[in-house]
């Protein structure tokens, strides 16, 4: 095979690829809506501060304790 | 329903979480605030704690039915008070009225996310699941933290050794099998309070078999028309009394009733409806008095006689045989079942004269036989 066929194929798979998961996004499984629906991130990293206290329930309790010291109403819920 | 640690509430189960169609996206999605930063004070800036609070923003593209008719829904606007603010306020009293409404009873108002993901706040709130969305949300983490001081305890059977409600210790039916989705979330009509429109439950629903007049029981032939079931199939049930608005120690307004009793009362029905055509109802005192919001301002309720304190009620402590049903003897002419005159206080007679039982039922006159 061609090497540039070879390239050809690559390229057309990726972009293949890329549409589809374009698609995916883009449709959720919801009943059609004049609002826009959120768009999950595929990799969730922006909130590695939330997730490095929210899943921690020792890191959890001691900032709660803290707060307590402090005279201040921790976490409401 | 006991408040949960802090490291409970808040914590978030990301294995359980992120395998959800609701985990695929950054926290900030929803709840704002500044993702990356690592110190609490910074990471919360500007953060949205309940994201649900304005369902169509959050809800509502993907579930835009329910998010439509949530926000009218009496568990979303908690408007229920308002028509005896109306009856019972006038123009001057309404703000005041409106404010004790949202700083106290109001509190119970919750978001699609205080069922479905977090116990209410009302009830200090806290992940159900590590923040797993959850379909049905548990009952006794949910509807029991707002409607668990009087429905819990009969429906478990805890007043008074009474016994389970026969749909709990038959059957360990939830709220939601009588309960529909469109009672809890509305069906898009706004109404004054939750016995109005079509999505309460019905007895008859499932018990169509004893409707009155096709059933071949002669006590429901007799009576179907002119009593609620839960006149015949209700037991004690508890009653509160002067509550009031107050300051606790540390200064937050809460509200604390002065008296509660347990009885079983029968009254006249005052709001009778093509789905309540009965003339007799069981009746409830709720947690209201004439000073109830005398820690706001004496006098906010001018008008305090227009309603009754007396209401309609369904107790959800249900059995097939009870003390007033064994016989005809044991209900009729019997002043413990009824709401006569003398069961009322002296100060609430004028309001209540609609429901009071002017006089008791007469014990029925005996066929002759052929």
């Amino acid at each position: 095979m061609p090497r540039s066929m070879m390239i050809g194929g690559l390229l057309t798979g990726l972009m293949l690829g890329l549409a589809l998961l374009v698609g995916a996004c883009a449709s959720p499984d919801a009943a059609p809506t004049a609002t826009p629906v959120p768009t999950p991130s595929p990799t969730p990293t922006g909130s590695a501060g939330c997730v490095g206290c929210h899943t921690d329930k020792d890191q959890l309790k001691a900032t709660a304790a803290v707060e307590s010291e402090d005279g201040v109403v921790a976490c409401k819920g | 329903m006991p408040p949960l640690e802090v490291q409970d509430k808040m914590f978030v189960d990301q294995a359980a979480f992120r395998g959800t169609v609701h985990g695929e996206a950054d926290c900030t999605l929803c709840h704002a605030g500044q993702g990356a930063a690592t110190d609490k004070d910074i990471a919360h800036e500007g953060l949205v704690s309940d994201p649900s609070a304005d369902p169509g923003a959050i809800c509502g593209p993907c579930h835009p039915n329910v998010a439509q008719t949530a926000v009218s829904s009496l568990h979303y606007t908690f408007r229920g008070l308002d028509a005896t603010f109306q009856a019972r306020g006038d123009s001057t009293t309404q703000p005041m009225l409106q404010q004790a409404n949202q700083e106290l009873c109001g509190q119970c108002h919750v978001t699609c996310g205080q069922c479905h993901v977090a116990r209410p706040t009302a009830n200090q709130g806290g992940l159900l699941q590590g923040h797993v969305f959850v379909k049905q949300p548990p009952m006794e983490h949910t509807c029991q933290g707002c409607h668990g001081t009087r429905i819990t305890e009969e429906y478990r059977g805890s007043n008074d050794g009474l016994g389970p409600d026969v749909h709990w210790s038959q059957a360990e039916m939830t709220c939601f099998d009588c309960h529909g989705t469109a009672e809890m979330h509305g069906d898009g009509q706004s109404y004054a309070g939750r016995y109005e429109g079509p999505t309460q439950p019905d007895c008859l629903m499932c018990h169509e078999r004893v409707r009155p007049g096709q059933s071949g029981i002669e006590q429901h032939d007799v009576h179907g028309d002119k009593l609620s079931c839960q006149v015949c199939h209700s037991v004690k049930y508890t009653n509160c009394f002067g509550c009031h608005g107050a300051q606790d120690a540390a200064g937050k307004l809460v509200f604390f009733d002065q008296r509660v009793s347990s009885e079983f009362k029968i009254g006249r029905n005052v709001e009778t409806s093509r789905t309540r055509p009965w003339a007799y109802v069981v009746v409830r005192h709720p947690p209201v008095a004439r000073d109830t919001y005398d820690a706001y301002a004496p006098g906010l309720l001018p008008n305090y006689d227009a309603l009754p304190t007396w209401k309609y009620a369904t107790p959800h402590n249900i059995h097939l045989k009870t003390p007033q049903n064994e016989s005809c003897e044991s209900c009729h002419e019997q002043a413990q079942w009824f709401l006569l005159e003398k069961d009322v206080d002296p100060d609430e007679r004028r309001a209540n004269q609609s429901v009071i039982v002017p006089q008791l039922p007469p014990l029925p006159t005996p066929t002759p036989t052929p």
